[in-house]
């Protein structure tokens, strides 16, 4: 059949129709279709036709063809609306109805959806399937987490139907989702039915408690943990309900002593303590924060943090400067941690502040230990003993460090000595005259003597400081005595990365001087503060004997809004990303492999860039960056900005399940990093989360489809929230 | 050091932007245009005269002459009072080094660099400009994400400065072996007469460590590295974890093959390749 004949076929048919004669339509249009078989538009009006006949049974039939081609094709709407016939032909097809509910959710039309799937339940429901009902229900809760009506009724269907494990949990997480949204009457009641429901399940109980103690229900909190720690008396996420309920209530003496037991089952959960710590400290009680210090000390300076320490011991020095049993404890973390100036400034002061009281012992133990960190200035530091009456004569300090200090500082201090007096270990004469051109008395003692003093007495010095070094040891690379103190400078402003530079200058330095053992020890450093270099290999000029056993990591916590990890111009620009995403897509083709994508967009942005400036908002999304980053771990997953407040993230090999998580995660993480919005709420993410099986679908814009409805639905619900989409392809 | 305001020729020094082996480097104003360029003033051990310096300055000026995105542009170079020093394009965003510090660059990213990377090498190549020296602190990451090769024919000028010189920390055999030990060409290392393919095989290198953030042939001892170099296959990408198109690794591979007639015989011919995944 040429155009022409079907143009008139066409014809002929549309007149049978007019005439009534709807047989004959039929005939002709059907002619046509043989013809056309991939001519939808015909087998839509064939559809059409059986329906003007009262032929219902071949119109369904018809219309689901039709619809099934459609989608087939990837045109949706087009698929929404034959089903839609097909049901208004026959109501109660469950198929139908699904296959419409699932193609509304594909469409982000999650009101039209839901009402899909309740018809569909409850054609299972009414027709005895139970349990295929309430799967059903669960399915259509699951796709609008954000709709409390729908999980409601899936925990009332579960209750009415005899599944209690299935009610009391989704009554659970009901009460918990509507504590969060601040709904605490409803929230409360719904937790305590899951708790009637299952009265021995933990995780109900500990919701119970959270919830209560979050709505400051001190005796309820109490009353359901004491029951839920007679389950478990060792469950750690108990015991920190019951810490900060008793915190919260202000009975901090309980507080401390239900956080001291979690501190003997999990060391690392000191900061429980401390909390207690800055409570006891806002309290005017300064004592009991200092005993909580001595009990963790050794701990949170094993694990880097010793900032949240010394914060404390700032704090108690706040409210009482001349506090001795604080400056004692600051200074004995200052010298375990190496920290020379601020050990200087903190034993001068803790002098003076001993003296000023009366307590001569104190003094002379700081003044001694200040003989020998200051040699030079031991002679000042005598006539203060002489002064105050102590004639004993300490050891010269000469050569001599004290516990703490015998290794890479003292050690580079004692080669200075020893080049000093011009006794050069035996070195290349290269080595010889550039060790000699760089001695420390050739930058002179005198420019950073005065600068440490300055230092110590005014800490708006310390950039100055930090500058001057720079320069310093950027003209002379060997001045190792510098480098050492910028090290140190470094650390002390946070920054490890650039500090684990100069670790790795001074074990080259070490390394030309043939002394493999302090090269090794510093390039341990420098891998220990930044791993990176670990696997960039350094230098092979650096060749440190024997098996390096790297030092385990531990994740700095402190403040990590102040450091971004991720500079904006590493992450892939739109156009390289859509590149790596053609690619596994293909790669995903290939075999039955789940490919996810996340977008990801910072609520209320624009806000934030108008009211804070360029400056701040490139910070912002740097944090942002790096809080996303961090939640990419397998090998493949990939983060890419538009250079503004979008973000994808791909997710190879990931199910819909993980990249709920991660997306999740992200959202937790952006969060938790506490960036001040102007309105008051802190920035979050709003995050579109879609997943497909690439092998069953020729084109990814479908995907690409779903994530940008996704994540307006997440936005426009409010943001901070994820938004998943069903399986595309699966 | 200059200080600040200080002059050389046209250029006023306005700041000190770093130093390394290879002399300090100023940011300047170019006194005739009001341009802000970067003047590197050479340490006085280059400033001698030998047939490779005298070669060197021959390719400086070859380089004047070359105006190519992938090469860092340099304007100007002379020695007044005894300073000898070169003014440069001023440029922002941080070497190669340093951004793979901070770990691995995505392949689609690393291709973008590579392509960059491999057509500033055909045209300094074109011109018989060798660079002897190519590695990831060789290379500057603009702010805008283009990417340039640094420090063209110094290598061949430490040379000259390394034979002058009784102090001369590295010697090896009939030749002066100096550059970066884990990013030298087989004839590098042996200390034999090298061309623009000794280039290429750094190049592989560099690529490789864009993908893995780990330095190819790079040894606990130096000795060992040099010998992996000679001897060692290098590692697929999928031993280390590193997952990327097939075809890149394949440019990877044959940039740093041992034989130089079994590379890669042009830069241009890899910047191809690199463009077709």
């Amino acid at each position: 059949m040429d155009l022409t004949l079907k143009d008139k076929t066409l014809k002929s048919a549309e007149r049978y129709a007019q005439q009534g004669k709807f047989d004959a339509a039929l005939n002709e249009y059907r002619k046509v279709l043989d013809a056309f078989p991939s001519d939808l538009t015909v087998a839509n009006t064939i559809g059409d036709m059986c329906a003007r006949a009262g032929r219902d049974e071949d119109a369904v039939r018809q219309y689901q063809y039709v619809a099934e081609q459609f989608e087939a094709g990837g045109f949706r709407v087009k698929a929404i609306a034959m089903y839609k016939k097909v049901l208004k032909l026959d109501a109660d097809n469950e198929v139908v109805a699904l296959r419409l509910a699932e193609l509304y959710a594909r469409q982000s039309l999650i009101g039209e959806a839901a009402h899909m799937y309740a018809i569909v339940a409850e054609s299972h429901r009414r027709n005895g399937r139970i349990r295929d009902s309430l799967k059903i229900l669960k399915r259509s809760a699951e796709l609008d987490p954000s709709n409390l009506k729908i999980r409601l009724g899936l925990a009332q269907s579960y209750e009415r139907e005899g599944f209690t494990a299935e009610a009391a949990e989704s009554f659970r997480t009901l009460g918990v989702e509507q504590i969060r949204l601040e709904n605490a009457t409803e929230g409360l009641a719904n937790l305590r039915h899951a708790l009637d429901l299952k009265p021995d399940s933990k995780q109900t109980l500990k919701s119970l408690a959270e919830a209560y103690a979050h709505e400051g229900n001190v005796h309820s909190a109490l009353e359901v943990i004491a029951r839920s720690l007679e389950l478990d008396p060792n469950d750690i996420d108990l015991i920190i309900i019951l810490g900060r309920t008793f915190l919260n209530a202000g009975q901090l003496e309980k507080a401390e002593a239900t956080f001291t037991r979690l501190f003997k089952l999990d060391n690392s959960r000191y900061d429980y303590l401390f909390e207690v710590a800055r409570a006891f400290i806002e309290r005017g009680e300064l004592n009991r924060p200092m005993s909580i210090i001595d009990r963790c000390i050794d701990v949170v300076i094993a694990r880097r943090h010793k900032k949240k320490a010394t914060a404390i011991l700032k704090a108690i020095l706040e409210r009482d400067p001349g506090n001795v049993q604080a400056l004692k404890r600051l200074s004995g973390i200052y010298k375990s941690v190496r920290e020379r100036r601020n050990l200087v400034t903190t034993l001068n002061t803790l002098v003076q502040a001993a003296l000023a009281q009366g307590m001569r012992a104190e003094a002379v133990v700081a003044l001694r230990q200040l003989i020998e960190i200051e040699p030079k200035k031991a002679a000042h530091h005598q006539e203060q003993l002489r002064s105050i009456g102590d004639d004993e004569q300490p050891e010269p300090p000469v050569q001599q460090f004290p516990a703490g200090f015998e290794s890479a500082t003292a050690t580079a201090e004692l080669l200075r000595r020893e080049s000093a007096t011009s006794e050069l270990p035996d070195i290349t004469s290269a080595a010889r005259a550039a060790a000699s051109e760089d001695s420390y008395d050739s930058y002179g003692d005198y420019s950073t003597e005065l600068l440490e003093e300055m230092v110590s007495q005014h800490s708006e010095f310390l950039a100055a400081r930090l500058k001057l070094l720079e320069e310093l040891v950027a003209q002379q690379p060997n001045y190792l005595e510098g480098r050492l103190k910028l090290k140190q400078l470094y650390l002390d402003h946070n920054n490890p990365l650039k500090a684990a530079g100069q670790s790795m200058e001074i074990a080259r330095h070490y390394e030309q001087l043939g002394d493999s053992e302090m090269a090794r020890q510093f390039l341990l450093e420098a891998y220990d503060l930044n791993p990176s270099l670990n696997r960039i290999g350094a230098s092979a000029a650096v060749a440190p004997t024997g098996p390096i056993t790297m030092p385990p990591l531990s994740p700095e916590t402190e403040a990590p809004h102040d450091a971004p990890t991720v500079k904006l111009s590493d992450i892939l620009s739109v156009e390289e990303f859509e590149k790596y995403f053609e690619w596994e897509w293909r790669r995903a083709s290939r075999e039955p492999k789940p490919l996810s994508l996340l977008k990801i967009i910072v609520d209320r942005f624009s806000t934030y860039e108008d009211t804070e400036g360029p400056i701040a908002s490139l910070r912002c999304l740097e944090l942002v960056a790096s809080a996303l980053e961090a939640e990419l771990h397998k090998a493949g997953q990939l983060l890419a900005s538009n250079g503004g407040e979008q973000f994808f993230a791909l997710l190879p090999e990931t199910h819909p399940g993980g990249a709920g998580t991660v997306a999740d995660a992200m959202r937790r993480g952006v969060e938790a990093l506490g960036i001040q919005h102007p309105s008051g709420r802190g920035i979050t993410i709003s995050v579109g989360a879609a997943t497909a099986f690439p092998y069953r679908l020729t084109q990814p814009a479908a995907l690409i489809d779903l994530i940008e409805k996704a994540v307006t639905g997440a936005q426009q619900a409010g943001g901070n929230r994820v938004v998943t989409v069903p399986l595309l392809g699966g | 050091m200059l200080d600040i305001g200080a002059k050389l020729g046209p250029y006023t020094i306005a700041g000190r932007l770093g130093a390394g082996g290879r002399g300090e480097v100023y940011r300047a104003v170019d006194g005739r245009s009001g341009d802000e360029v970067a003047v590197k003033v050479l340490p006085d051990r280059y400033a001698g005269d030998s047939t490779a310096r005298g070669r060197f300055k021959r390719e400086v000026r070859a380089l004047m002459t070359l105006s190519h995105p992938g090469i860092l542009r340099i304007f100007d170079f002379q020695t007044v009072d005894g300073t000898t020093f070169a003014a440069m394009e001023l440029l922002r965003g941080e070497t190669l080094g340093e951004r793979i510090l901070r770990g691995p660059i995505p392949w689609v990213r690393a291709i973008r660099i590579g392509i960059d990377l491999a057509e500033g090498l055909a045209a300094t190549h074109a011109k018989g400009i060798i660079h002897r020296d190519l590695k990831p602190d060789n290379i500057f990451i603009e702010e805008n994400g283009n990417s340039k090769i640094l420090d063209f024919g110094m290598a061949r000028l430490e040379m000259a400065a390394a034979d002058d010189s009784d102090s001369s920390p590295v010697k090896t055999g009939p030749g002066v072996m100096l550059g970066t030990v884990p990013y030298m060409s087989p004839e590098q290392v042996c200390g034999l007469p090298v061309d623009w393919r000794s280039d290429l095989f750094s190049y592989g290198c560099v690529l490789y460590a864009m993908l893995t953030a780990t330095v190819i042939f790079s040894r606990r001892q130096l000795v060992s590295s040099m010998s992996a170099i000679l001897k060692d296959a290098p590692p697929s990408l999928a031993s280390i974890g590193v997952e990327a198109p097939a075809t890149l690794e394949a440019v990877m591979q044959r940039a740093v093959h041992k034989d130089r007639e079994l590379r890669y015989q042009s830069a241009s011919e890899i910047a191809e390749d690199l463009r077709r995944i």
